[in-house]
């Protein structure tokens, strides 16, 4: 629409000025009009549309002489090279004027005039420079993404005129036919209207390209290249949602609980894909190298192995502990070769050490920044494009809260009741008198959340030192039996769940304000608790004296944590609600409900295990396949429960933000394990028995040793030495710092803006009013407002838009406003038809405020 | 219109213009052809035939317990007369397919809660959409007025008492669940 706006703005500007020469605009769009023969039809109903907005210019104005329509043609016409066409109807109107009297009404005019040649103008111009030289890719998403639906008209004439004017998508070449068939996808218009519109626009661009030269035969190739290339992406791309994973659970469960709780099952699914990436690339660069080359000749390890529980067969019991027969295995670290062999004779050498410090690191860098890829536009789209949401709850509550995917009787009945719940407590909550704002209120509701937060640091901080304790106490005692190796790991997952309960009691004593508040208060406590026993558990294996193959011990100790968490919270706890509903069935008195199904906990589960695997990544690399296993094993057990156990939760939380949460804290766990990664790499000594590394210090020092046989004078190392230099560094630092500041400080610019246009949308709704009134007064019969004025204030009332219009009532309604006095000559002019009374008051003055305000406004319209 | 070769009702080039055409997969496209083929007991389909609503509603279970049903059915039967085609159906579901960007979404969305068609959404249509939300416990009068007249803050930025199009839109872009929710899985 706003497009749409200003080019009938444009053509009001310019049809005024008309009414002197209209010879030569008119000779002009006639001559150009018989070479458009077709366009005709098109350019009338346009001609129309134009004229019954400037319906008060009456006699003046022949329908025909009309610049929009003109310019339509022009463009038609000529395809692109009109710029010259374009400017004449302009070069003439101006020269008609000049001749004219100096009255206000006319310097308006020449004035408004020049606005809407430098309009066009700089619009040309700027696009050029702009748009025009960006990528295609860019340039597709800012034209199309940018403005959808500027198509305002109804009918397809209308519709397909509009998109004539843009010329990214006129020209004859395989990506502006991409861009014609998304953007004809996105008129919000039957089928069969798209349909028209589709055959009109190829018509059009068919005659325009045969006048346009032949393409040579690079720029051939490459649109060639480039519609194979589209073609593949769409293949590829059908081909994904053709496949798309637990179609029919998803499906299901959307159906039965709308799309809130399938957005936990799409974040699960989402975790499960990236390990499915993850394992492909480890098991086919890591593990199978290492299979092929069979098992290390293990030159010491029978003599004095500190692990007491290897054992060459495999039993049960191992599956829980991963000791024994797995030891060996190449489930962790210590299976894994120091050397480089051939695979096949006379080929290349494969190294194993670097392969797994290459895949494990690089892995572990592209799993980072798809997260933070995903959590920034997640927090784009939930936050920031959504700004100011905070108010907007009714809305959300309203117009976001049925879901259209619920199929089932059930499900419905639910839906309604929860709405219709949450629009009562909103309205209630409006009509609650404000909370009292006394001191001692305040210090007291205070006073409480301080209180419980202390309470949950001392928990937290309680539960770390007696962790610590437990583990120095029991940790380094040899395993008497395999079973004794879960103590550990029971301890810490029991004490997790634990503590999880007690926070939550926790946070209904406190009473928060909002119920989202209190959820985050509570996700970001829970995931504090997770990542301190995490913390303390790594920081004690990582600190105690490293004997014998102490990665593996590592592996094994993660390894035991996934499957203990595994037993307890998914199955123990799925028992357990499975038992609360067979005793809910059964007595039937409302004593016990069903047992809820919590979504934050759940969440918080899978980023446990997703933590524990990104760490582990190192000393075990097959721990992924048994996390993505528990992974698949969950989304059906979760799946169950929720359909036939739990009831489903009956809060209409913001899925949205609430995801957003779950990817920072995702994000912040994986940074925290990078860290940990690189301080293991650079800082902790390997094991000199086992295990890839074995025969360095560090880690790292096996990628040095590739760099140091490096000559001095080599590239790669000057570049290294240059860029590890401190001032480098500092520069870069200081350039981020720049830069975010920057960023920081065009955000403000933004919301000011916004600000800015909303307040403009507010005055222009009030112009629109006041122009409707002084519309229907003067339908009536009567004048316009201030009597005094005659025909020339009503002209322009009527025509100058509702920028000079009503002068003296603005003036009453905002004083603040800068105004200046004008004088200026009046205008002879007869026949303006709508004023009854009009030739007895030309010949007065012209007084009245102006304010400068209006030329500010019209520049803000104009960009 | 009749499809050209035996047994497939619509030829590939139908196909491949439907899927340029909406937002659906062409498997997505022939999903339904199916469900309304099962609906024919003559075996003489048309893209242009039109089946009645009731029928219609019982292929799609979202349809059925949706409480914007009639008004679905409003907005999309291309002839306003409770009978759906073929291409009515495909219009249907392009608009609530996953894919469709949320501002056409909108457009749509403004269409269907705009329950006496005059192109705005006004207070009265906003009670009707409150009751129906509610369905069976509906609210009084008086909530419905204090629902609407917040609401209407909330959104109409020109404070002209009713929103349209674009305020609607606008308002619509600005919920990043609206996307979600306004869609279904067919």
């Amino acid at each position: 629409m706003a497009r749409h706006r200003t080019v009938q703005h444009d053509a009001m500007c310019q049809i005024e000025i008309h009414e002197g020469p209209v010879g030569g605009g008119d000779r002009l769009y006639r001559s150009i009009a018989a070479n458009a023969s077709r366009e005709e039809d098109k350019i009338e109903v346009l001609a129309e549309d134009a004229d019954g907005l400037v319906v008060s210019d009456g006699g003046d104005m022949e329908g025909a002489d009309n610049p929009l329509a003109m310019a339509e043609a022009t463009s038609d016409a000529e395809g692109i090279s009109t710029e010259d066409q374009f400017q004449s109807p302009s070069v003439v109107t101006t020269n008609g004027v000049v001749g004219g009297n100096e009255s206000f009404s006319q310097s308006f005019r020449r004035w408004s005039s020049n606005l809407g040649r430098s309009v066009k103008n700089n619009k040309r111009t700027v696009y050029n420079k702009t748009i025009r030289l960006m990528p295609s890719r860019l340039q597709k998403t800012l034209s199309i993404d940018g403005d959808l639906i500027t198509t305002s008209g109804s009918d397809v004439d209308h519709i397909t005129m509009e998109l004539e004017q843009r010329e990214q998508l006129m020209e004859d070449n395989p990506i502006a036919e991409q861009l014609r068939i998304e953007a004809i996808k996105s008129i919000a218009q039957r089928i069969a209207t798209k349909r028209q519109i589709r055959a009109q626009l190829t018509q059009t661009v068919n005659r325009r390209a045969t006048r346009s030269k032949s393409i040579g035969l690079l720029r051939r190739y490459n649109y060639s290249g480039k519609v194979y290339a589209a073609r593949i992406a769409k293949l590829l791309k059908s081909f994904v949602t053709n496949f798309e994973l637990f179609y029919g659970s998803m499906k299901q469960i959307e159906g039965h609980f709308g799309s809130r709780i399938s957005a936990y099952f799409k974040f699960l699914r989402w975790l499960l894909v990236l390990d499915l990436t993850l394992l492909l690339f480890i098991v086919s660069f890591v593990t199978f190298p290492q299979l092929l080359a069979g098992p290390t000749e293990a030159p010491t390890s029978n003599t004095n192995e500190p692990t007491a529980n290897v054992r060459d067969y495999f039993s049960f019991v191992d599956l829980f502990t991963g000791e024994g027969y797995l030891t060996k295995s190449v489930l962790y670290y210590g299976a894994y070769s120091n050397q480089s062999f051939t695979l096949v004779p006379g080929t290349a050498e494969y190294s194993l050490p670097h392969a797994y410090f290459l895949t494990i690191t690089v892995m572990v860098l592209a799993t980072f920044i798809v997260v933070s890829i995903s959590m920034g536009r997640s927090y784009r789209i939930s936050f920031i494009e959504a700004s100011g949401t905070v108010q907007n709850i009714l809305t959300h509550k309203i117009f976001c809260s049925w879901d259209y995917g619920i199929a089932n009787e059930k499900a419905a009945r639910l839906k309604h009741a929860t709405i219709r719940h949450e629009l009562l407590e909103q309205l209630a909550q409006r009509n609650r008198p404000p909370p009292v704002t006394g001191r001692w209120q305040h210090l007291r509701s205070t006073a409480l959340h301080a209180l419980a937060h202390a309470t949950v640091l001392a928990l937290i901080v309680g539960v770390a030192a007696s962790v610590w304790a437990l583990l120095a106490r029991f940790g380094e005692t040899e395993h008497f039996a395999a079973w004794s190796a879960l103590y550990v790991s029971l301890l810490s997952n029991v004490t997790r769940l634990v503590f999880g309960r007690i926070f939550r009691m926790l946070g209904k004593v406190e009473r928060y304000r909002t119920v989202a508040t209190q959820l985050n208060i509570q996700l970001l406590r829970d995931f504090l608790l997770q990542l301190t026993i995490v913390g303390v558990l790594l920081a004690f294996w990582l600190t105690r004296s490293h004997t014998g193959c102490w990665e593996t011990a590592i592996g094994q100790e993660l390894y035991r944590l996934i499957v203990v968490d595994f037993l307890l919270s998914t199955l123990l706890l799925t028992v357990v609600s499975a038992v609360r509903y067979g005793l809910h069935r059964r007595c039937t008195t409302a004593t016990i409900t069903p047992p809820p199904f919590c979504l934050e906990t759940h969440s918080l589960g899978l980023i446990y295990n997703q933590t524990l695997l990104w760490f582990g990544l190192l000393f075990a690399p097959l721990l992924v396949p048994v996390v993505a296993l528990k992974f698949l094993f969950l989304f059906y057990v979760n799946k169950f429960e929720l359909l036939y156990l739990c009831q489903p939760p009956t809060k209409l939380w913001r899925s949205s933000q609430t995801q957003t949460l779950l990817l920072v804290l995702v994000f912040v766990s994986l940074f925290g394990v990078l860290l940990t990664h690189g301080y293991i790499i650079t800082q902790v000594r390997v094991s000199s028995e086992c295990g890839p590394f074995r025969g360095t210090d560090y880690m790292y020092q096996l990628f040095m040793q590739g760099i140091l046989k490096l000559r001095e004078e080599h590239l790669f190392w000057r570049v290294f030495v240059y860029i590890t230099k401190p001032a480098i560094i500092g520069g870069v630092l200081l350039a981020m710092g720049v830069v975010a500041y920057y960023l920081r400080a065009k955000s403000r610019a933004q919301i000011a803006k916004v600000k800015l246009l909303k307040e403009l949308l507010c005055m222009e709704a009030k112009d629109k009013e006041f122009l409707l009134a002084n519309l229907s007064k003067i339908a009536r019969g009567k004048e316009c407002i201030g009597d005094g004025f005659g025909s020339d204030r009503i002209d322009g009332c009527l025509r100058g838009g509702g920028l000079r219009s009503g002068a003296t009532d603005k003036y009453a309604t905002d004083p603040s406003a800068t105004w200046r006095y004008e004088h200026s000559q009046p205008t002879v002019r007869s026949g303006t038809g709508t004023v009854p009374s009009g030739s007895s008051l030309t010949g007065s003055p012209v007084r009245g405020y102006h304010r400068f305000e209006d030329e500010e406004k019209l520049r803000m319209r104009r960009s | 219109m009749m499809g050209a070769s035996n047994g497939s009702p619509i030829t590939d080039q139908q196909l491949e213009e439907y899927a340029e055409l909406t937002y659906l997969t062409k498997p997505e496209i022939i999903f339904i052809l199916q469900r309304l083929l099962n609906l024919d007991e003559t075996r003489h389909f048309s893209t242009l035939k039109r089946y009645p609503e009731q029928a219609v509603v019982e292929l799609f279970p979202q349809l059925k317990h949706n409480p914007f049903r009639d008004r679905l059915l409003y907005v999309f039967s291309s002839e306003r007369d409770d009978n759906f085609s073929f291409e009515d159906l495909l219009d249907l579901f392009s608009v609530l397919s996953d894919k469709c960007p949320l501002q056409v979404k909108a457009t749509w969305a403004f269409q269907l809660y705009d329950f006496d068609n005059d192109n705005l959404i006004t207070k009265e249509d906003i009670m009707v959409l409150c009751d129906r939300l509610t369905k069976e416990e509906q609210f009084s009068q008086q909530e419905k007025q204090t629902i609407a007249d917040l609401l209407l803050q909330e959104m109409d930025l020109q404070n002209n008492g009713n929103l349209g199009v674009f305020d609607f839109v606008h308002a619509m872009s600005k919920m990043p669940e609206f996307q979600h929710t306004f869609s279904c899985r067919l």
